[in-house]
């Protein structure tokens, strides 16, 4: 999941490519989750590296919507001001850009969190020894509801713990933002 | 210089002033001293570590005109600098623009108010 996420965040700095690969992007959303985790195993073979590749796939997207519209939705004054000042494009991305599009890309992050644990447990699903996934499987074949629901809440409980973790760091990476009253208290 | 202060959030008082010349390429312990100097100068002593949001709106204004201040040549515009504020501060800052004016050593151009 951390693969898939930072992936997802190197990715996301190629502002430039980003345009061209948008379009490639959202059809990579519309392939079927389904359809393409079995083929993942088929070519990569069995063990950790489908799997991340599923929840990659599926984490990165919301992470690489939600940091380019921080991207492009930068104050249009501040832009203007610094170019006044001197900035090179280069300065520019890193002082004021891409710091105003931490918010964003967190609110991306946020929703990737509770993608990352249902695409790891599908992929688990596909293929896996010891696994939630498997887990859920069996209890499903052999009719133990109880069981399945078990399964279900500690899935709940991962997704939640996760994206508390991803709030805790956003609360850690951007302070001013929550300081100035615009992010949620 | 803005009619909005147009400061940087995620930036304290003394980072924003010095921003304008860190962009420029002014080793960044230069610019620091320059506009730790300048914000002193403009009676914010003292707030150089409070970010915008902890600031009123009048002391917005004047780190937004030291940033200017510093990072401008000889020639500074002011679009209506003080245009954002209420009549009471707006009248103290122009009172103090006037009285700062001179020791700045530079020519400026105010779009009213």
């Amino acid at each position: 999941m951390a693969t898939g996420l930072i992936t997802a965040v190197l990715l996301d700095f190629t502002p430039l490519l980003q345009r061209a690969l948008y379009p490639l992007l959202v059809a990579s959303q519309a392939i079927p989750i389904i359809a393409i985790a079995p083929l993942f195993v088929l070519w990569f073979g069995f063990g950790l590296l489908p799997k991340v590749l599923v929840v990659t796939l599926v984490c990165f997207f919301p992470v690489t919507v939600a940091t380019y519209d921080g991207l492009r939705g930068t104050d249009p004054e501040l832009i203007k001001l610094y170019r006044t000042f001197g900035a090179k494009t280069w300065s520019l991305f890193w002082r004021i850009r891409l710091p105003s599009a931490l918010p964003s890309f967190f609110s991306g992050l946020r929703i990737a969190a509770t993608y990352a644990v249902v695409g790891a447990i599908f992929s688990e699903y596909i293929e896996a020894f010891t696994s939630l996934g498997i887990f859920l499987q069996d209890a499903q074949h052999s009719f133990r509801t109880a069981l399945v629901f078990g399964i279900v809440i500690v899935t709940a409980l991962l997704s939640i713990a996760l994206f508390l973790a991803v709030h805790l760091v956003e609360r850690l990476c951007i302070p001013w933002y929550f300081a100035s009253g615009r992010g949620r208290k | 210089m803005l009619q909005r202060d147009a400061l940087v959030p995620w930036l304290t008082a003394l980072e924003n002033a010095a921003s304008g010349l860190e962009v420029q390429g002014v080793p960044r312990k230069v610019a620091r001293s320059q506009a730790k100097e300048l914000l002193r100068k403009f009676g914010l002593a003292g707030f150089e570590d409070a970010y915008p949001h902890a600031l009123s709106g009048g002391m917005r204004q004047r780190v937004a005109f030291a940033r200017s201040t510093l990072a401008s040549g000889h020639l500074l515009l002011l679009d209506e600098p003080f245009g954002a504020l209420d009549a009471l501060t707006r009248l103290s800052l122009h009172r103090w623009l006037l009285a700062t004016w001179r020791s700045l050593g530079k020519t400026g151009i105010v779009l009213h108010s």
